[in-house]
């Protein structure tokens, strides 16, 4: 086996030597290739710069001619005589290494010969300075000599040629063409027979067969000009678009996720594939499109879409965003390298043929560009922040903005004079009940007749619970004289269904869930059950259910669960997820769940199980099992707060843990459940475990009621009907006075607690006597003075005022959205409610807020760029539904978890949030706040109902200890009574005192933070109203506000950039980001750039100025050698993506310059360009070479005939569908889903999602692009793979099948059968022959099948017979 | 004999499927084999690509790639360190480099004891039992490193030489470099079964990149039916030799009028998927195998997991008996830790159970394949690779796990041309950072393509303007290891 393969590898290089050395090679690119290599890697050490063993060095061509001690070492001309190839024949020593000597490979040693033989053709002039790897001496004159290349001179348009022939054709594309033929002695091809031109045309602009009737047209139409009335016809087409976009996708590496661990999404990705779709079919111009894609975002003048009322320009910028990203980059600064190599990569390679990212490590081997010309570009880039971008137009999200303002105004107004009203009677009725004696009992009157009233409901409740008592045992569960259970907010019993019997959460069985003799049956792999959607919010809750656990080694399922309605955020009651056979309260990324160390979970197979979990405002998590507590009760930590689910945007799951999780099945049974809108106490969970399972409803108690319950319940509710009437009529203002109380005493239980309540100084002197009164207060005021200063010191020596978005910091913040505003408000701004029972949740301090008019005006605001110093960064902040603040280092968008700072927005009033930034320290970073929609990241958080988010910023400090600053403004530190005061009385004065004038100043736009902080306690505090059932004047102005914010529309969004400010990259020598030198100014490359920009922007408008630029040599050119290389096969220059020293050099030069000067000419439009070169007879020749060009020009290199080429991907995937004619047309939007079945993907390939770790088998097989770079030039591969998916492939066969029964239904006879199926997929009828040996074969087909079925009702053959067809290759190659 | 006979369909029904592959291999199926050899440069011009010999005399002809996905630990396995018993709950005396979660404990023992093994007294623990007892067998190296912490694009890193989709993966290097030795079988293939899944990071690991499409891996789920995606034929055998003879007589008139290669290439990769649909279910039937080797392998083992991956390693060595260049495995996830399917050896908490299951999963099947190529004499033309991502950390990830470690692990080495019971490079005295002849995957790689007679720097591929390599701009073939 060993001799057979040594006599292989003896003969493959025997016959490679004159093979090589027949096809003489373009000598540059064979030495840059083959010969600069192997002396730079295997003989510079020695032979080169620093050292010259021998005296020999092989540095430049006049030293190897030189040579060493032992004479010259290359003879041009000579190999056999040239020293250089014996000594690399032979075995040599290399330095350092005893045992290991240089042995070059038979073809290495072909190469040098060759290349001695042909001219030794060497471009290093002198040997190389040892520094000049490093210092770059040497560029300047390696610059000047490199750009001596055809690509970079710039384009003259040249005239046509005159050919001999004058009579082939007037076209000057045919004259370039043809004199080259002629030259060598070719002719052109016929022209192509009239379907063959049809197909070719459709598939070359549109991406499809043509329509039957398409062909039938032009084969009819004998005017002239026929030809291009249909080419019109095809550039007209909204397939067009399709087509082409999807050839620049190719460019772009379009992708809809990032890849890597988890393939995260690149959200709303697909507005930029219809943005291409839209360009291309209103042919928007090539330069355009190109500046666009480098700073849409940035154009004086951008495109707007009418029809959809959005910037199309913004769109373009979202190719920066196609990045695949690291997962949780531990080092993000060289995942932000990486980045912005790929979109150097792209952009000179797409847009330029350059490849520029070759430079990043050292100057390009080859081309005229610099490490320097990386870097400066590498700025540019690295200059601008991801981020999801707003593409409306601002008038359009700003609807009824004028209305909101004036509004609002007349909101405020009414709120204050219904606060100065409040202000007042609180005074009164703080001294009123505050009698000694009255402390404890404030009394209203009427209260006599409503204890009545209360006395006679608990009669008839009494009744109820015996009722209650009397329906379980009649059911058969254990009764019970307990009190009774709790009330919940929805129960599902299962009984026959999954309806909630209390609320309206009916829920539906999804995936096999099924109802048995009332449990819910979950079979762990796929059955839950979801409920509606929320009827209003809640925060506060208990999740409750009774179950039965199928196996105890089960993992992660959920027994009762609410989520978002995209199942990002949840709270659920979860079996053995992190610890086997534990519960857990399970919760999205883990954020509130920790260990409750619970003991495992023991219950016998069929036993029920009680469990309940209760989320407390005060953000604590308690669990319990069968009514005991589950371990201990935690509080999960700053960053995991309590989770607020929204009306409308939450429901319920049984059986699941959420929705998209893995492993998120519950294996068992489900009794009952509950869910409660409050936090239980523990010993309300103990009665309803005691209580047991068994909700039952009013109908149940009514029926186990006896006559005489009955009879007396209703003589009692009759008393009480009559009791209500008369407290209505005698006390008509008693609902609201008893609500005024019940707030009142609220506060001032909360007041006797915290000491920072605005009522803590009311309740401590309250009941002191005259004498003890000015005692305590002077002692209240020394401790308020002692402690604010303390605080102050505090706050001053922990922590670094980092910015003051109050005050001066906020003109040097970055924002983007409709809102956030640019300045910064003044304190005692609001926002009104969008919902619910509250006009608003309080009064906004200084800062800036996104949701000043309206929770739907999203926004992202960021900070300037900072180095992180600090083990801690605390914001003061506030927001909601789904907004976020994060710390992005190096540009790293991704980051989810504990190695990346963030945290939720989660509260209305603001509050100190601490970052704990110590991991990244040293790090490049920035700050950002951000709306839901807005924050890019693998954990998106979700807007709340309506696509509602908000935030607001104050204040951000730096800090190294785990403590954020003390509160210096709170209600207990205001100095409202002036003067110590004497009494009770005195303290209410001034109290009222103090409230009407904060209230006047608010009215008056001048309240200071003191008086906000004020205001603000009283108004969250219910002290003055808020509610809207207590704001008679206000209701209805908040009802008219809230009608008109509805109507705001919801942004819309698509990946982008936020420029902020230009920063110059630091030269990384050798690309390694560890040892970063001097920044280099931004700029393009030298080769078509003016160095350096003077902006203090990234510099993005000024590299799209020089891009798409007339001027620019390689744009033009590039882009019209690609639509040529779209249109022919191959490009002028084959190469497409290469235009410099590596690359091939162009055919036809002339011609491509007159094509580019050309293009420029006509306003770089793309649709006159296609339609200039298919009206060519080059474009319209036959497929079928001469003799002469069969023989010597093999690869068609002077197209003297049309080229045969095997259809893309994506086009055989769309033409097999459109042939039987299930191609579903419809346009833009989401993708569909790549990998579905086959009866579920019937859209143009252009709209499949394109996710990078999961793309689609069958076009994979057809070389479908991978998308990590620029291919402007796809692989054709032969492989069986392609044969198995066109043999065996479901799709394919389905395609087939929904063919045969469509002819078999159309009816007719088998040989029409044959025809038509002919004419659909190859587009022509068959010869007479074919129809022949098609009969045949159909024979043959019914006889096989042998089911009894004639040939002309036998789908099955005539299925075979279609997919056939599709075998042929002539349906996969086009003529 | 005239193939397009065969092919007609008429009379021929009742010979089956096998017979006719039988007959065909003089008839058509000798030109599938020209087919595939001439499909070399139908796609993109192949200036740079070598003629499928090796560069030099080979000593392996096959590589059997065992990834352990996720990252196992050197500590507990093959770079036992004393050090971390005796300094066990102590913090490290060294700054900590950032880690993946940053829920970093003290210095942590292995619970695996550590002993002599073999003729060579190569130290190891006692994770891997059988896979000591061929100690002598195994050349370790303990001075691994990545440039990569995470997952996916470590994976790409291991696989690829780049830390991102895109390039191709080694084996299909080796395939372009080597071409493949049977017809009817792909140059590249990855095993999956069990459940198994692509690491992070996806099917991508084992694509093609920019190299023809040929050299894709081809995933075989060797204990699902069809064990390769469009392999089972959609209908019965003659139906499809009638179809083959119809095409074949539409196709032939087409390529005569273009007289393009390409379609001449095209019409016979037919043949050759004939011949695939059922090469591919006979390499995975396993009814021929004996008792005696479906015990070696632990084909019939009470635990899912080792049984699936025993199959894996039997079919890798049918496959490897089939001339295919390059073999992957695939682990499977045991659900211990932070792990998931695609990266079972991550164990980021339970490092006990975790890595004690998964070794028991893997050991005994390698260690069986190892025996069972010896005994075959196929382990003197087979290279074994058994390599993760990156190792794991001396100290604790919470209270019993190990985070990610790329600064220094182990790897190992078997078969042709490899120095069995050695050991190369060392990490420091707490296995936290290689110090002796640090190695990286380029290494790896330009010895294990030395070994299959491939110079690694003059694999190339033109892409882009660009000369691609499997070792970028890098690599050393690591002379210590070989034999």
């Amino acid at each position: 086996m060993r001799t057979f393969a040594c006599i292989v590898l003896l003969l493959s290089c025997l016959a490679n030597l004159p093979l090589r050395a027949a096809v003489a090679p373009e000598p540059r690119e064979f030495f840059e290739s083959r010969i600069r290599p192997v002396l730079a890697n295997q003989c510079h050490e020695c032979h080169g710069p620093s050292k010259q063993e021998g005296g020999l060095r092989v540095d430049s061509r006049t030293a190897l001619q030189q040579g060493g001690e032992s004479g010259p070492a290359l003879v041009v001309g000579n190999a056999k005589a040239s020293r250089l190839v014996q000594v690399l024949a032979q075995e040599h020593p290399r330095p350092g290494k005893t045992n290991d000597k240089l042995r070059l490979a038979g073809t290495v040693i072909a190469d040098f010969v060759t290349w001695i033989d042909q001219g030794a053709f060497d471009p290093r002039d002198v040997p190389a300075s040892s520094a000049s790897r490093d210092t770059n001496s040497a560029w300047p004159g390696i610059f000047a000599a490199r750009k001596d290349w055809w690509s970079f001179q710039p384009v003259e348009k040249p005239a046509a040629p005159e050919p001999r022939d004058t009579g082939w054709s007037d076209h000057p594309v045919d004259r370039f063409l043809l004199v080259e033929m002629e030259r060598r002695g070719l002719r052109p091809a016929v022209p192509a027979d009239r379907r063959t031109l049809v197909r070719r045309l459709a598939f070359a602009l549109t991406g499809l067969p043509p329509k039957p009737d398409e062909v039938r047209l032009f084969l009819e139409d004998a005017r002239p000009e026929a030809v291009a009335r249909l080419v019109d016809q095809l550039l007209a087409s909204p397939r067009f678009g399709e087509r082409w976009a999807r050839h620049w996708m190719d460019l772009v590496r379009f992708a809809e996720t990032h890849g890597s661990e988890g393939d995260p999404a690149i959200p709303e990705a697909w507005r930029y594939r219809d943005y291409l779709i839209r360009a291309f079919n209103a042919d928007v111009p090539c330069d355009q499109l190109i500046g666009e894609h480098l700073a849409g975002d940035l154009l004086p003048n951008p495109r707007w879409n009418e029809t959809e009322g959005f910037n199309e320009s913004i769109l373009g910028t979202a190719h920066l965003r196609l990045v695949e990203h690291g997962f949780q980059a531990v080092d993000t600064l060289d995942d932000q390298i990486k980045t912005v190599d790929s979109q150097i990569d792209v952009l000179s390679k797409a847009f330029q043929g350059l490849t520029t990212s070759c430079a990043r490590c050292h100057d390009h081997k080859f081309d005229p560009i610099s490490q320097r010309d990386y870097y400066a570009l590498f700025g540019v880039f690295a200059s601008v922040r991801p981020t999801q971008v707003t593409i409306d137009a601002p008038e359009r999200l700003r609807v009824h903005r004028t209305e909101l303002e004036k509004l609002k105004h007349e909101i405020k107004s009414a709120l204050a004079d219904a606060w100065s009203a409040a202000a007042k009677e609180l005074s009164q009725q703080l001294l009123g009940w505050s009698k000694p004696g009255e402390a404890n009992r404030l009394h209203v009157s009427g209260d006599e007749l409503n204890e009545e009233i209360a006395e006679l409901e608990r009669r008839i409740a009494t009744i109820n619970n015996a009722g209650r008592r009397a329906a379980l045992t009649l059911r058969g569960t254990p009764g019970t004289n307990q009190e009774a259970p709790p009330t919940p907010m929805s129960a599902w019993t299962f009984e026959g269904d999954a309806r909630d019997h209390v609320g309206g959460l009916h829920g539906e069985l999804q995936a096999g869930a099924m109802v048995r003799d009332g449990r819910l049956i979950l079979d762990g792999k796929s059955a839950f059950v979801r409920t509606a959607p929320l009827e209003r919010g809640l925060r506060e809750k208990t999740l409750e259910a009774w179950v039965i656990l199928a196996s105890l080694d089960q993992q992660g399922g959920g027994a009762m669960t609410i989520e978002t309605l995209d199942g990002r955020g949840f709270d659920s009651i979860v079996f053995g997820e992190q610890e086997a056979r534990r519960w857990m309260a399970g919760s999205d990324g883990f954020a509130r769940t920790r260990s409750a160390n619970g003991p495992a979970e023991t219950a016998k197979p069929g036993e029920l199980v009680h469990l309940a979990i209760v989320y407390r405002t005060d953000h604590s998590i308690a669990l319990y099992r069968n009514g005991a507590p589950y371990g201990s009760h935690y509080t999960p930590g700053e960053s995991a707060k309590l989770r607020a689910f929204e009306a409308g945007a939450a429901r319920v799951l049984f059986g699941m843990r959420h929705t998209g999780g893995g492993n998120p099945f519950l294996a068992g049974e489900l009794e009952e459940a509950r869910l409660y809108d409050r936090a239980l106490e523990g010993a309300e969970v103990m009665t309803s475990f005691k209580a047991g399972p068994g909700l039952v409803t009013p109908d149940q108690v009514e029926q186990a009621l006896t006559h005489e319950q009955r009879k007396e319940r209703a003589s009692l509710q009759m008393e009480v009907d009559g009791k209500r009437t008369e407290l209505a009529a005698r006390f008509p203002d008693y609902v609201r006075l008893g609500a005024v109380r019940a707030r009142l005493l609220a506060a001032l239980e909360a007041a006797a607690k915290v000491e920072s309540h605005p009522l803590h100084p009311w309740v401590r002197l309250r009941g002191k006597s005259d004498e003890w009164f000015r005692t305590e207060w002077q002692s209240l005021s020394a401790h308020w003075s002692q402690e604010r200063i303390a605080r102050r010191k505090f706050n001053q020596e922990k922590f670094q005022m980092a910015w003051d978005l109050a005050g001066d910091s906020a003109p040097t913040w970055f924002r983007h959205g409709i809102n956030p505003p640019e300045l910064a408000g003044a304190p005692g701004d609001f926002c009104v409610e969008p919902e619910g029972d509250r006009a608003l949740p309080g009064l906004l301090p200084a800062g800036i807020f996104s949701h000043g008019l309206s929770q739907k005006h999203n926004g992202v605001l960021t900070s300037p760029r900072f180095k992180v110093e600090s083990d801690s960064i605390s914001v003061r902040a506030l927001g909601g539904k789904g907004a976020r603040v994060r710390l992005i280092a190096d540009n790293y968008p991704l980051g989810a978890g504990s190695i990346f700072p963030q945290a939720n927005l989660s509260e209305d009033a603001p509050g100190w949030i601490r970052l704990d930034t110590a991991y990244r320290k040293g790090s490049w970073a920035y700050l950002e706040f951000a709306t839901a929609d807005e924050v890019i990241a693998r954990d998106r958080p979700s807007a709340g109902a309506g696509g509602r988010s908000f935030f607001g910023v104050e204040r951000i400090v730096f800090h190294n200890g785990k403590e954020t600053p003390k509160e210096e403004f709170t209600a207990m530190a205001i100095d409202w009574p002036a003067a110590a005061p004497a009494s009770l009385e005195d303290l209410a004065r001034q109290l009222n005192k103090s409230l009407s004038e904060a209230i006047d100043a608010w009215r008056t736009q001048s309240l200071s933070e003191e008086q906000r902080v004020l205001l603000d306690a009283f108004v969250r505090a219910g002290l003055l109203p808020s509610q809207l059932g207590d704001l008679p004047t206000v209701a209805p102005l908040v009802t008219a506000f809230r009608r008109l914010e509805n109507q705001v529309p919801v942004p819309r969004r698509a990946p982008g950039v936020l420029e902020t400010v230009g920063m110059n990259a630091p030269f990384l020598p050798r690309g390694d980001h560890t040892k970063p030198q001097d920044s280099v100014p931004r700029g393009y490359i030298q080769l078509a750039g003016s160095l350096p920009y003077h902006t203090s922007l990234s510099g993005r408008l000024e590299l799209a100025n020089e891009l798409a630029s007339a001027t620019n040599p390689l744009t033009a050119r590039v882009m019209v050698n690609r639509v040529w290389h779209h249109l022919f096969g191959r490009g002028l220059v084959a190469t497409v993506d290469n235009f410099g020293h590596l690359g091939e050099k162009p055919s036809h030069s002339q011609l491509l310059d007159f094509l580019a000067a050309r293009f420029v000419e006509q306003g770089w439009s793309f649709k006159e360009l296609i339609r200039f070169l298919v009206l060519t007879r080059a474009f319209q020749m036959s497929s079928e070479p001469s003799e002469r060009a069969r023989e010597f020009d093999p690869d068609n290199q002077w197209l003297s005939h049309a080229r045969v080429r095997r259809l893309d991907a994506e086009v055989i995937r769309d033409s097999l569908l459109a042939i039987v004619g299930r191609l579903d047309v419809t346009m833009f939007g989401p993708g569909v889903n790549a990998v579905a079945p086959p009866a579920d993907q019937r859209r143009r390939s252009i709209y499949l999602t394109i996710r990078r770790n999961n793309l689609s088998p069958f076009l994979q097989v057809f070389d479908a692009p991978k998308p990590f770079t620029t291919l402007g030039r796809r692989d054709v591969t032969n492989v069986p793979a392609q044969s198995l998916a066109f043999l065996n492939d479901p799709f394919v066969i389905e395609q087939a099948g929904a063919w045969a029964s469509s002819l078999l239904r159309e009816g007719g006879e088998t040989d029409q059968y044959v025809r038509r199926t002919y004419e659909r997929v190859l587009a022509r009828p068959p010869t007479e022959s074919e129809l022949a040996f098609s009969l045949r074969y159909l024979e043959d087909l019914v006889r096989l099948h042998g089911n009894g079925q004639p040939l002309s009702a036998n789908e099955l053959a005539w299925k075979d017979f279609t997919q056939s067809l599709f075998n042929l290759k002539e349906f996969i190659y086009l003529r | 004999m005239n193939s397009r006979d065969f092919l007609s369909g008429a009379g021929v029904s009742s010979i089956s499927r096998r017979e006719m592959l039988r007959r065909c291999s003089v008839g058509f199926g000798s030109v599938a084999m020209s087919a595939l050899i001439s499909e070399r440069g139908s796609g993109v011009p192949s200036a740079s690509s070598p003629s499928p010999a090796p560069h030099f005399r080979p000593k392996a002809r096959h590589v059997i790639f065992a990834y352990m996905s996720g990252g196992v630990s050197h500590l507990d396995s093959f770079d036992p360190k004393p050090e971390l018993k005796r300094r066990h709950g102590q913090p490290m005396p060294v700054p900590v480099r950032p880690t993946m979660f940053n829920n970093n404990g003290n210095i942590m023992a292995s619970p695996w004891e550590a002993s002599p093994r073999g003729q060579s007294g190569l130290e190891m623990t006692s994770l891997f039992p059988h896979l000591a007892a061929l100690a002598d067998d195994l050349a370790v190296i303990r001075s691994m490193t990545s440039k990569v912490n995470e997952h996916a694009q470590g994976n790409y890193f291991a696989h690829t030489g780049f830390p991102f989709m895109g390039h191709p993966s080694a084996g299909a290097w080796t395939s372009y470099g080597l071409g493949t030795e049977n017809k009817d079988m792909p140059g590249f293939v990855v095993l999956q079964g069990g459940g198994a899944v692509a690491p992070h990071g996806g099917v991508g690991l084992f694509s093609s990149g920019y190299l023809p499409a040929q050299h894709q891996a081809s995933i075989l789920q060797v204990d699902r039916e069809p064990a390769l995606a469009n392999i089972k034929p959609s209908e019965a055998d003659a139906l499809q030799r009638r179809r083959l003879a119809f095409i074949r007589e539409g196709d032939e008139r087409f390529a005569q009028s273009t007289a393009e290669p390409q379609i001449e290439a095209a019409i016979r990769n037919y043949e050759t998927a004939y011949r695939m649909q059922t090469a591919v279910p006979e390499l995975c039937d396993l009814s021929g195998e004996s008792e005696a080797t479906r015990k070696l392998y632990g084909l019939d083992a009470p635990r899912a997991d080792m049984a699936a991956y025993a199959r894996q390693c039997l079919v890798a060595r049918r496959l490897i008996e089939r001339g295919v260049r390059f073999v992957e495995l695939s682990c499977l996830t045991n659900k211990f830790g932070a792990d998931g399917a695609p990266n079972p050896w991550d164990q980021h908490g339970k490092l006990l159970e975790g890595h004690g299951s998964m070794a028991l999963q893997v050991d005994r099947p390698l260690a069986a394949l190892i025996r069972d190529l010896k005994a075959r004499g196929l382990f003197e033309e087979t290279l074994i690779v058994f390599s993760g991502e990156f190792g794991r950390t001396p100290f604790s990830q919470g209270k019993d796990g190990r985070d990610h470690n790329p600064y220094g692990f182990s790897l190992w080495l078997a078969g042709g041309g490899v120095k069995g019971g050695t050991v190369h490079g060392a990490t420091d005295e707490l296995g936290y950072y290689a110090i002796e002849d640090q190695c990286s995957f380029y290494d790896l790689w330009a010895t294990v393509l030395h070994l299959m007679g491939l110079n690694h720097e003059q694999l190339t591929y033109r892409f882009g303007g660009r000369d691609f390599r499997l070792t970028d701009v890098h690599g050393e073939v690591i002379q210590a290891v070989l034999a």
